[in-house]
């Protein structure tokens, strides 16, 4: 009888160190994603930092550009305002990288300005920037698609609930607009 | 391959090198080719000296002892490979004194830098890095500095050893044996990522920072101090690079950091003799390993011979080739 109950104990001790290290799993990868969101969080910070400095020395140079200024402005503020991991700040941030493209492509246009010294410098800081931010998402992809995984396979899934709110978190996604075909005629 | 390398190859099979050799190498080395032949009678004194003396051995001592004859043959055939070895070794460090540094002139802007000069600082440096497994046992060969494509690279020849115990406990590891290329990355970064071959002894992966590319994942394992960072250095162009460059010879034993501030970067070039996953890291440990050696002239083809120095020149290439796959001349971001 003593031997059943020793077997009996040992199997429930084997249990619960299996389970207890997959719990500890899902909230390591639970906390390792929250911790790639705000590695974005960290380089678009730096990124808002950048915007009004470039916009304050391509205002002295392109005139007529007033209001993609001011598109960058307005999106600036509405993406760092939206909660962090949304799909407002996500949809924000890729509005804005379109118009920061956008606005490095008319620099070209301004030959003045392309060769301003602040100006080249600028660009390699937004050029460094923009690198930080695209690594920053992929380490935020490849820590929510392992949270995914260890909440979605059984056993995983019946310890779900402890992944919390981070389970709302989504892919980063390109937007809409650079997903489009592009016509190199209007830049050649 | 790169149209450059391609270029550059090109041009060492073309007459232009042939008459560049015949100019400035062969003219210059008739001392040497005399003492190279000098070199070879005496391998040849040798090995005479190492049957006579065996002869001798059999017929006048141990005439009929079947194990003293077996042991006679073992020790003059030791003395003969040793002897000769000594001499192979002084021609080859004799004669790469000469031809090195007018060879790397054709190539570029190089020097041959005296390791005497350099070795201790290398030392503290390799030592430093997470990038090769601790040694106690440093020797440094070759080394070269200079610019290629702007990028200014450093070139050392290296054998780091391990050593444990004394007396009859005493064991020796080879831990590397191959190139050590370090040189200044366009990326700033201030932590530490380190790509090493994935060997494939263990089911689970080692580095810490598990990218996308399952390519790469298959032949890397990557650590890094910052998982950002290392995203940032490891874009999935270079990862796309650098297996390519895995598939060439001279990557085939390639491991890579960015640490200190450099891209530091090991070519192991140990050949196994087995490529059974275990037997193959054992011997390796062992230092049963067939060896490539970097910028050697061969002692049996005469010095008139451009082949010797076409090698060489291919060497030097196959190295640079890394920095025309991994595109480090080019500031593009990626």
């Amino acid at each position: 009888m003593d031997m059943y109950i020793s077997i009996l104990i040992g199997v429930v001790v084997v249990f619960a160190i299996y389970f207890y290290s997959l719990y500890a799993g899902i909230i390591q990868n639970k906390n390792n994603a929250l911790e790639a969101l705000s590695g974005i969080d960290v380089q678009l910070r730096k990124r808002y930092d950048l915007i009004p400095n470039v916009l304050t020395i391509a205002k002295k140079f392109m005139e007529h550009e007033q209001e993609l200024f001011e598109k960058i402005t307005q999106l600036r503020t509405q993406a760092s305002n939206a909660p962090l991991g949304s799909k407002e700040k996500f949809q924000a941030e890729g509005a804005l990288d379109t118009q920061l493209k956008a606005l490095m492509v008319n620099v070209e246009n301004y030959p003045a300005l392309k060769s301003d010294a602040t100006m080249i410098q600028a660009m390699q800081t937004y050029n460094e920037v923009e690198e930080n931010i695209a690594a920053a998402r992929r380490f935020y992809n490849s820590s929510i698609k392992v949270l995914r995984n260890s909440v979605e396979i059984f056993p995983g899934c019946l310890f779900a609930a402890c992944a919390g709110k981070a389970l709302e978190l989504e892919f980063f996604e390109t937007d809409v607009e650079s997903k489009k075909p592009i016509n190199a005629s209007q830049y050649l | 391959m790169t149209n450059n390398y391609k270029d550059i190859q090109k041009k060492v099979f073309s007459s232009e090198f042939t008459k560049f050799c015949q100019k400035n190498i062969v003219r210059s080395l008739k001392d040497l080719e005399k003492k190279r032949k000098a070199y070879i009678n005496c391998i040849i004194g040798v090995i005479a000296l190492g049957i006579i003396a065996n002869f001798a051995y059999f017929y006048f001592i141990y005439a009929n002892q079947i194990p003293f004859q077996i042991e006679a043959i073992a020790i003059s055939i030791a003395f003969i490979v040793l002897v000769s070895n000594i001499i192979i070794k002084s021609y080859k460090s004799e004669a790469k004194k000469f031809v090195l540094p007018k060879l790397i002139s054709y190539i570029g802007n190089f020097k041959i830098v005296d390791k005497n000069n350099v070795k201790d600082e290398i030392e503290q440096y390799v030592q430093s890095l997470n990038l090769i497994d601790s040694f106690n046992r440093f020797y440094c060969d070759d080394c070269l500095e200079g610019e290629y494509k702007g990028v200014n690279l450093n070139v050392y020849e290296l054998d780091l050893k391990y050593t444990t115990g004394s007396g009859k406990h005493r064991r020796t590891y080879c831990i590397f044996d191959g190139l050590f290329i370090k040189f200044k990355s366009f990326k700033k970064f201030s932590g530490r990522t380190v790509i090493k071959r994935d060997e494939g002894l263990s089911m689970k992966k080692h580095g810490n920072v598990v990218l996308e590319d399952p390519e790469f994942e298959k032949y890397f394992n990557v650590d890094g101090t910052d998982q950002i960072e290392a995203r940032y250095l490891l874009t999935p162009a270079f990862m796309n690079r650098l297996v390519e460059l895995k598939k060439r010879p001279i990557g085939r034993g390639i491991t890579m950091s960015f640490e200190h501030g450099y891209v530091n970067i090991a070519v192991d070039s140990r050949k196994e003799w087995f490529t059974v996953p275990f037997l193959k890291e054992v011997c390796i440990l062992q230092g049963w390993y067939k060896k490539k050696d970097w910028f050697e002239i061969s002692i049996s083809k005469p010095v008139t011979d451009i082949t010797n120095y076409r090698e060489i020149v291919l060497d030097l290439l196959s190295i640079f080739s890394i920095i025309d796959v991994l595109k480090m001349d080019q500031n593009i971001g990626i």
